[in-house]
Formats: C-alpha cells, structure tokens, sequence
C-alpha cells in the first residue's frame, strides 16, 4: 500500500467560539487533483492552513507524504508548494525577479533560462517576464505564483480559490496548466468556490459545510449541473 | 549569508525603482545641510558679536593709550595722569573674557541663545549672570535651534519608522508572507535581512552626510579634529541602531501596518517630547527656578549694611581675607572713609557675603539639575541630544567651565589691578602692555560620557533584539 500524499486523521480545529473544522478523515493519492467545495465559513481554507502548519489543530493530525505537519515548523515545507488566494508579489520587481527571489530563498538557483522556462510553462508570455508585477493582471500573478510552485519542484501543491477573479480564458489555462502538472506526478489540494472549474479539473470533490466533509465524489460520477444542483441543496 | 546576498539583492533593486525611499535620503541630505546652514547662520552670528567686542576693546585701549601721547600741554598732562589711574581703567578698560565657539558649534547650537557667552571683567564681581538653567528638554531646543543634531535626533527616527512600518504587514496583506514561510521556513528571517538592509542603507547615508557636513565646516569655522567626526558618527550609528531596534521589537508584534505605525510615533512621542516634558514639569513642581530678584534685593541690603559699617572694619576684613596685600597696608591712610583699601574691602566683602546667597540658589538649581539628569538617564534621545550638544562644546557644562574660568580671570586682573590701587600709583603705557589676556581653555570631548551612553545605547538595541527575536519565534497562528 502507497503512503497517501496528503491525510488527514480526525482533523479538527477550534476557536473559541465556532468550529472551523471538525473531524476531518481525508486520504489524497499522489497525483490527484482533489477540490474542496463548499460555502464560505465551510472550513476549506482551515483545511489547507492545517497542511500548510499556519495552524494549530485542536485535535487529529495532518500528514504530507506519512509525515506529520507540526505548526509552525518547516519540516514538511520541502514537500510543499502554496499559492495564496491574493498573490501580489512584490510589485516593483518583474515576474522574472519574482520567481528568481522566491526560487532561491526556496535553494533553487536556477540561470534566466530555467526561469523562463518555468514562466513560459505556467503560461505568462514571454513579453511579460520582464515587467514590473504592479502592470500584471490577477491571472498574470496567478501564473507567476504557479511558476513558483513550478520552479520548487515540490510533490504536494495547496491552492487556495486559484479560479477567483480569473477570466474565462485564463480560467482555463489553469486548468490545462493543473492536469500538466498532475500528470507529472503531483498532488493538487485545492479550496474553491468554482464547481464548473472543479467538475473539469478534479479527480474528486469533497462537499464542506460547517467544517465538516459532509460528501465525497468522483468527478466523474458526477456533471456540472449536478454538482450545482446537490452544492445548493446543501447549502 | 546566501540567504543575506538574496534578500539584499533584491531590496537594492527594490531601492532602485522605489522612488519614495531615494526620496527620503535625499531629504534627509538636504535637511542636513540646510541645518548646518541655518545653524552657521547663528554661530556665524556670534561670531561677528565676538569679534566687534574684540575690537571694541582695541580701539578703547588704543584711545587710552593716546591719552599719553600729549606731555606738552596741561591738558594732555591731566589726562594722562588720568588715564594712567587704576579706578579709570577699571572703568574704561573692562577686560573681554569670552567663551569661543568651537568648529562643531553649527552642528548643534545647545544653549548657544539661552547662556551668556562673554563678561567684561572689572576688579569687582557681576552676579546677574550666576544662576544657570540647563534647557534639557529636546522639544524646546527644537523650538528655536534647528541644527543638525534635531535632524539626527528627532527626524531620523521618523525616518526609520518609515523604512520600516509596513514590512511585516505589506507581506502579509500581499499575500507573500505565507510564500515566504513556505519557501524559506521563516517568513521573520526575510523581514529581519529586509530591514537589515534598510538599517544599513540609512546608516550609510547618516554617515556620509555627517562626513560632508565635517568638510563643510572644516572649510569654514576652521579645522575639525577627525576624532570628533569618528565620535559623532559613532554616536549617530548606535542611536540609529537602538531605532531600528525598536522597529524590530514592534515589527515581531505582527500588527498591521497602522497599528504599528501608531505604536511607533507613540514610543517616540513618549521618549522626546513626553518624557521629558513631565520630568521637566515634575522638577519645577520639586524645585521651581528661585527668583533672580531676590538677589538683587539681598545685594541691597548688604551694601547698606558694608557701607555703614567703620572704614577701618571694612579694611581689616579685606586684609585678613586676602593676606597677600597685607604688606601694602597703611593702617593711617586705610581707615580713612573712601581710602583705597576701604573701597577693595567694600566689594570683597559684598562679594563674599553675596557667593553666599548666590551659591544656596545654585544649589537649589543643582539639586534640579540633579534631578532631571537623574530622571532622564535612561531616556535614550535626550541622552544623545545632549551628548551631541556637548560634543559641539554647547551644553550647560561648557558654559559654566566658560564662567569659573572668568572666574578666574577676573582674580587675576583684581591681582594685577590692586598693587597699582593699594600703592597708589597710575598705570604707564608700558604697563597697559602687560595686562593679562583671558585665554578661553575650550573643553575637551567627554570621552567616559560618550561611551557610557553609547554602550546604553547598544545594550537597550541588544535587548530589544533578543526580546524581538522571542516574539519572532512564536509562529503567528492563521484564523482564516
């Protein structure tokens, strides 16, 4: 039997007044694209903050590839790459600049070549490398924050609403740029709002609500208006 | 060290497109030498009132010593025997003793408006000028003096709060302090190196301006010695560092960038203008600034008292007060009213009585004195403003050694003065030659204070980084 990517054993993490997440059992493969859906408030980013060690969990544990996630300790930072909801970079520094800075504070010292490579693969063109990244677009960013994951090379990628404020077509992109990447081997966790861009792009999809995983389901089992229709009946 | 090259490269090219930052140092350039300029202005000032009192005095001396020229006729004869009298000297010739200005006076002008800077010395005693009040408060130096040393104590802080406010909280609202984390395993080792670089960067520009600022007054108040210049600057850099110490110290409470401005301006409010402001307040509540009319009073009634007093009682306290001049006594002559002696015995004696009540008010003032110094010892911008004060040869201290070597002086003219009274005998113009010359002995740099305050300095920045360093450790727990 493989070890899981990501697993979460009786997961959960309380505030002092509500529930953020409340005994999570989740098992991600190596190579899944696995979406978690689910309202606002329903414990999805909780969730990746969990595997991420930005939070403490009240009880149950986190893992990454067998390997316990510990708050605020980095040993399991090598495994893993993150790309925030906001990705704003630094503004008066190029993509190029961006990705060359976070590769080497990550001890990747990559040529302008490789770092070009990573932008061209996480589809910025090229004529935008070498602008400041206060002219980009969300998408733009976004693709600078995937070069970065990109460039870490790590196994296990956390997104965080990837899709939010991305148009149509970049929208897309980022789908194809996600199944490259599962292709290749890593493991995609991934909160978001956006079930037509979650049916197209998941392996699975686990339902939140209220931090609880209140429904698994294989995407392929299930269409878009499905899933729309069973996502507003639990919410 | 990789990590240090990689974050600094980055900020330098950060440097280089972030106009505001360039912005500041060059402000902070040009404030400086406008300082230096404004400050010049007022030493410049000072400068032309030292040199016209000089001059006064030569062409009073030059007058007298014509008074000589005319042996031929009657009236050139009576006004020579005049000129040559010890009471007209004294009167005309009043000895200049003043307090120069060093080189570095332009850097920080101190108490350069408030303090009698010159006496003309006579045989007998001023006392208006005694009492002395230290002006210890930085905010009410600001109010008149803006010099080089108010650039460096009270805006360079601003300046670092400005470098440094928004360094936690912008990663963090943009989304890199989780990338950050990710990437390096503490997102604080990156913020640290940042202002780091920030630290190095303004101290770089403090220095350099500081070392223009030296050759400019080296080229106009005369040569500055380069061991002033290292003091100075050594001065500047802890002082900076204990800033930036504090910037860390707020940075590690990971607040938002408003939150840790305002605790930023709170702490420097707190530390140059409340601080003070209350110690100063609580000292004059303790020991109010007596009167100076009190004096002048008391000096009244002890000229009534001395001059009801019999010649002869008046002439015997002098010679038992100043034995020295006891061989010229002439009990016959002394002991008439209005002799010589009587005169010499009517001011040492006023003298006397008046040090006195003079001295219980300089204690009053000291005991003050005292008491702010005490209270503001730990306080690390008063203790640099003053200490840059006093390396510019302007403080309270420089003012009152000005005064006890007048002091001094003035014994030494009443010396050179009273053989001529007591044996009666004028003044010839070759003696007029031999007049003593106060010769201002300017203070020399307070090397033990210095590096008391400087190694304060270091040690309150040391603390602060290891508290900091604490807080930094503790990861900051995501509630989204």
């Amino acid at each position: 039997m493989t070890t899981p990517a990501l697993e979460a054993i009786k997961l959960t993490k309380q505030y002092p007044k509500h529930t953020a997440l409340q005994s999570l059992d989740l098992e991600i493969a190596q190579g899944e694209i696995f979406c978690l859906l689910g309202p606002n408030g329903a414990g999805k980013t909780t969730t990746l903050n969990l595997f991420l060690g930005f939070a403490r969990p009240t009880s149950g544990m986190a893992r990454i590839y067998g390997e316990k996630v510990s708050f605020g300790k980095n040993n399991t930072y090598g495994k893993v790459s993150y790309i925030p909801e906001i990705v704003q970079l630094y503004g008066n520094l190029s993509g190029l600049e961006n990705l060359d800075f976070f590769s080497k504070l990550g001890g990747y010292h990559y040529g302008k070549r490789e770092l070009k490579g990573f932008l061209a693969k996480a589809g910025l063109e090229e004529a935008a490398h070498d602008r400041w990244l206060s002219t980009y677009s969300k998408g733009m960013r976004q693709k600078v924050g995937i070069s970065i994951a990109l460039a870490k090379n790590a196994q296990v990628i956390l997104m965080d609403e990837p899709t939010s404020g991305l148009d149509p077509k970049a929208s897309v992109e980022f789908t194809e740029i996600c199944k490259e990447l599962s292709a290749s081997g890593k493991t995609i966790l991934m909160a978001t709002h956006d079930i037509f861009n979650a049916v197209s792009l998941a392996t699975r999809i686990g339902m939140m609500k209220q931090g609880r995983l209140v429904k698994l389901l294989d995407s392929k089992s299930v269409s878009a208006p499905e899933l729309q229709k069973l996502y507003l009946e639990m919410v | 060290m990789n990590l240090l090259k990689v974050v600094f490269g980055m900020e330098a090219r950060q440097l280089l497109r972030q106009y505001w930052i360039l912005g500041c140092l060059t402000g902070l350039i040009a404030l400086s030498v406008l300082a230096l300029l404004w400050a010049g202005g007022s030493v410049d000032k000072r400068r032309e009132q030292e040199k016209s009192i000089l001059n006064s005095y030569q062409e009073d001396l030059h007058y007298v010593l014509s008074l000589f020229g005319d042996t031929l006729s009657e009236k050139g004869r009576a006004d020579a025997k005049l000129a040559g009298m010890v009471a007209m000297v004294n009167y005309r010739l009043p000895q200049p003793a003043v307090k120069e200005q060093l080189s570095l006076a332009p850097l920080s002008i101190g108490l350069t408006d408030v303090q009698p800077w010159y006496k003309m010395v006579k045989n007998t005693k001023s006392f208006d000028d005694r009492i002395e009040v230290p002006v210890s408060n930085p905010s009410i130096l600001a109010s008149g003096n803006y010099d080089y040393s108010l650039v460096l104590v009270y805006l360079l802080p601003l300046l670092v709060f400005a470098f440094s406010f928004s360094l936690y909280a912008a990663e963090k609202e943009s989304g890199t302090l989780s990338l950050l984390t990710i990437q390096q395993g503490n997102a604080f080792h990156v913020i640290r190196m940042r202002l780091l670089f920030r630290f190095l960067l303004l101290l770089l520009t403090s220095l350099l301006t500081t070392a223009l600022l030296f050759l400019l007054l080296s080229t106009g108040y005369g040569s500055v010695d380069f061991g002033s210049m290292l003091w100075w600057s050594g001065l500047t850099a802890v002082y900076l560092m204990f800033w930036f110490a504090v910037s860390y110290f707020i940075l590690c409470l990971k607040k938002s960038a408003v939150i840790t401005a305002l605790i930023q301006i709170s702490v420097w409010l707190f530390l140059a203008v409340i601080l003070p402001g209350v110690v100063i307040s609580y000292a004059q509540a303790h020991f109010p600034v007596p009167l100076k009319d009190g004096i002048s009073s008391y000096r009244r009634a002890q000229a009534e008292d001395i001059w009801s007093m019999h010649p002869a009682v008046v002439s015997d306290s002098f010679n038992i007060n100043n034995p020295e001049y006891v061989l010229t006594a002439d009990p016959a002559i002394d002991t008439l009213p209005l002799s010589d002696r009587y005169i010499a015995g009517y001011y040492d004696l006023l003298e006397r009585r008046m040090l006195r009540v003079i001295d219980s008010y300089q204690q009053e003032i000291d005991r003050r004195n005292t008491l702010i110094a005490r209270l503001l010892s730990l306080n690390p911008v008063t203790q640099t403003e003053q200490l840059f004060t006093k390396i510019s040869g302007n403080d309270l201290a420089a003012y009152r050694d000005f005064f006890e070597q007048a002091d001094r002086f003035q014994k030494e003219w009443q010396g050179f003065l009273y053989p001529y009274h007591f044996r009666n005998e004028h003044l010839k113009p070759s003696d007029f030659y031999k007049f003593p010359v106060f010769d201002y002995r300017k203070p020399g740099l307070p090397y033990p204070k210095i590096l008391k305050v400087m190694l304060s300095l270091l040690l309150s920045s040391l603390v602060l980084v290891a508290l900091a360093e604490r807080f930094s450790r503790c990861p900051h727990e995501s509630t989204r």
